[in-house]
């Protein structure tokens, strides 16, 4: 190997770091996802809608999806980025399941390999302009964590992302407690969505 | 095994199908001193022994941790040990940064074999040697002569020049000469793995790699039905008598073995020399010593059996009556 100017096979994960390329600002956007730690593990809610801007363009978008056996992973932000992140946690995945083993990533794991991504593409100035809501049980132990577009993480109880933050986290800090039931849960989260509705501009009416 | 016209370089089979320099390689491992591993459900145990070049010389290090879940015990060429543990390590570390929980031991020990199995397959490199240093030899095999060997290739082989032909010139591209235990601790319990020279890696109860460990893989054939549930300290006993039996006759003391464990809820940490000998006390029957008695279990407190080993004398049979709960 030495012979040989080999080449350092790119980070097939990144993409090429040309000017042109660069995110400089969001197209279609996301609004909130909120989500909770209930007593058999995590809820979140999240609408369908896809701003182009000001105009509520898309109205049936999902921002959020399993990952693995173990995660939920919910988006707001750029939807195009959202997509780019699916990629990779696709291939991810694929790897750990290919070593058949008894090992399988749990959603540590994955809101770790997330917040390295996320930081290292803030880190060369072309950002995915996401901030991402991941939960997941893995044996019994539920998680749930946030990495913002910068690459701030930080786990909780209950995140939130975007005007979510602002309006619906005082609403989870005030009512949520341990051992939430699952109907309790979900009416939680309902409320919180409703508020959002009322008073987010970019906020749908179709939750997922 | 007897030195033949094969066995020159890594990448030459031998009509009986063999690698040669590999089937070296796993001598090389024969000949380090020995080192043994064991486990439990919950616990894996290494240990070795500490052979020193001279009395004034220090003994060599041959049990490494790689994480606070991983460590590995080697036989064979020690300086392989060090740059294999450099990356075992390398690897963890990148793993517990990337995703924050530990690398499943199962993995690392597969990218381990294929790392060792690397040095044994470089079709895809090409070399350029100048034409005129092609010497036919014979009728298909033809004789390339580089900077300071040569090696026969075969037709299509000259076409590429492939680079086996730098695996005789340059010194690091031969198979690692280490054996490696590798215990660790992950999801699915706890492994102790062995990993060849040859690319190879097994996973074990029990085993036993280096000089004489003939004799400890007996003892630990015999016994290894009990070790799935027996107790942290049981199993370090058996460790500490795995490694007696190598000794063959020497006495067995806190400076001539290392042992190191690795558990759920311990990390992985090298046992200290008082806390060996006084393992080794609670079974060792020596003559010239007053019977040592019921240890006062300082650091082996959930050891429930403090029975006191009754001193039977030469009766007792090692391995019979303090273990045998």
């Amino acid at each position: 190997m030495q012979f040989m100017a080999s080449k350092q096979p790119e980070n097939s994960l990144l993409g090429p770091e040309s000017d042109s390329q660069r995110t400089l600002y969001p197209y279609v956007t996301g609004t909130s996802v909120v989500a909770l730690k209930y007593k058999d593990g995590i809820l979140m809610a999240a609408d369908m809608g896809g701003s182009y801007g000001s105009t509520l363009r898309y109205k049936s978008v999902e921002r959020m999806k399993p990952i693995g056996k173990h995660s939920l992973l919910g988006a707001s932000g750029e939807i195009s980025d959202f997509q780019e992140i699916l990629r990779y946690l696709d291939e991810l995945i694929l790897y750990d399941n290919m070593w058949d083993d008894g090992n399988s990533l749990g959603p540590k794991e994955v809101h770790n390999y997330l917040t390295r991504v996320m930081y290292n593409r803030r880190n060369k100035f072309n950002p995915l302009w996401n901030s991402l809501v991941l939960g997941g049980v893995k044996n019994g132990q539920k998680y749930l964590g946030t990495v913002s577009m910068i690459g701030v993480n930080f786990e909780d109880n209950h995140v939130a992302t975007g005007f979510g933050n602002h309006l619906a986290r005082p609403i989870l800090r005030q009512e949520w407690h341990e051992n939430l039931s699952f109907e309790d849960g979900v009416r939680l989260l309902e409320k919180c969505m409703r508020v959002l509705l009322y008073r987010d501009r970019s906020a749908v009416n179709k939750l997922q | 095994m007897f030195r033949n016209q094969y066995d020159t370089d890594v990448t030459t089979w031998s009509p009986a199908g063999r690698l040669f320099q590999v089937e070296y390689a796993m001598e090389a491992v024969k000949q380090g001193s020995a080192a043994i591993g064991l486990r439990s459900k919950t616990h894996v145990v290494l240990g070795c022994v500490n052979k020193a070049n001279s009395e004034l010389s220090s003994h060599q290090k041959k049990i490494f941790k790689v994480d606070d879940h991983i460590g590995v015990a080697i036989a064979g060429l020690t300086a392989d040990g060090r740059v294999l543990s450099r990356y075992m390590r390398n690897e963890c570390i990148n793993y517990s940064f990337t995703y924050e929980s530990p690398l499943p031991v199962g993995r690392l020990v597969v990218q381990l074999a294929d790392k060792a199995q690397q040095y044994l397959d470089v079709e895809d490199k090409r070399l350029n040697v100048p034409w005129h240093q092609v010497i036919r030899a014979k009728a298909f095999w033809y004789k390339i002569r580089g900077e300071d060997s040569w090696c026969y290739c075969a037709l299509n082989d000259v076409k590429y020049l492939r680079l086996f032909m730098v695996c005789t010139q340059r010194s690091w591209k031969r198979p690692y000469g280490v054996g490696l235990l590798v215990a660790g601790l992950d999801e699915s319990g706890a492994h102790l793995y062995y990993n060849c020279p040859s690319g190879n890696y097994f996973e074990y109860q029990a085993f036993a790699i280096g000089s004489r460990s003939q004799a400890a893989k007996t003892y630990l054939e015999r016994r290894f039905e009990s070790f799935r549930d027996a107790s942290r300290d049981d199993l370090v006993k058996d460790a500490l008598m795995a490694i007696r039996e190598t000794l063959q006759g020497e006495t067995l003391k806190s400076s001539v073995c290392t042992v190191a464990v690795v558990g759920v809820g311990e990390p992985f940490h090298i046992l200290d020399q008082g806390t060996v000998q006084q393992m080794i006390d609670t079974f060792e029957i020596v003559a010239e010593q007053e019977g040592p008695a019921a240890e006062p279990d300082t650091d082996a407190g959930q050891e429930a059996s403090a029975e006191p080993e009754p001193e039977q004398g030469a009766a007792a049979g090692e391995g019979v009556a303090p273990m045998d709960i």
